[in-house]
């Protein structure tokens, strides 16, 4: 009975959730895909769910991990998707030598009530922007903006980038504290 | 292909070094294995400042 008591603890953990299986794979994912040059590695993986992290209440239903070899380089490219959002979440990132450097990032994978949230900002405290829109033709695009990129221009913490790329038109907002934390018009940052 | 840099907001810029910094490359290779005859290429780069393009037939 002795032997089999370990065996059913971690049956235990490992059905109630405790452990997850692969490289201490977060919760919020729910299927991750390896293609490329590495089929799958334990210790980038690891390292990946560091820095690759939802907008708030998102979860990834899929994570596709693509990967491509040059010399001791291996370049990597997240792209996750979730249910609740009808865009993406990509980011690029190089591994050498046992470091994990993020490259790149384009995240579009927000909830819609928050873009909606994002809008009404802009709408509602930009009429430099209400103005510069009238002669877009195209949808916004909303899209996160990491702390480290926001640090330098506002603090360290998630914004979002609302942005109509036809008329050269941007708002960084804070949908925390409702403001605009700033414009880009052609270039005028206000 | 090249993204070019001066038509996003610095903050996108900064964020996306991979998509859209200065002198950003991409190259995209198509293999299409079809029978002789008159082809038609249409090329449709989206958010880009120059590109180039070859095609190769044969092996």
């Amino acid at each position: 009975m002795k032997r089999f008591v370990p065996f059913l603890l971690f049956s235990f953990l490992k059905i109630s959730g405790c452990i997850s299986s692969g490289s201490n794979r977060p919760d919020w994912v729910h299927q991750v895909n390896w293609e490329g040059d590495i089929t799958e590695d334990a210790k980038i993986e690891t390292l990946l769910w560091e820095q690759v992290t939802p907008y708030r209440s998102i979860e990834y239903d899929i994570v596709n991990i693509s990967t491509s070899r040059s010399g001791n380089a291996v370049s990597i490219q997240v792209t996750a998707g979730s249910s609740q959002s009808p865009y993406q979440d990509i980011y690029d990132f190089s591994y050498q030598d046992g470091i994990l450097v993020m490259t790149g990032y384009l995240l579009e994978a927000i909830p819609a009530a928050d873009r909606i949230k994002a809008l009404d900002i802009v709408f509602s405290q930009g009429e430099e922007i209400r103005q510069a829109i009238t002669q877009s033709r195209k949808e916004p695009t909303v899209k996160r903006i990491l702390p480290q990129t926001s640090e330098k221009f506002y603090t360290p913490k998630t914004l979002l980038s609302v942005t109509w790329q036809d008329v050269q038109v941007s708002a960084l907002v804070d949908v925390d504290s409702y403001t605009i934390v700033e414009i880009w018009n052609g270039g005028k940052n206000t | 292909m090249d993204l070019g840099s001066e038509n996003f907001p610095p903050w996108e810029m900064d964020s996306e070094g991979l998509y859209q910094e200065t002198r950003t490359q991409y190259i995209e290779t198509y293999t299409l294995d079809a029978a002789a005859g008159d082809w038609t290429l249409n090329i449709m780069p989206y958010h880009t400042s120059r590109f180039d393009y070859t095609i190769q037939i044969g092996e």
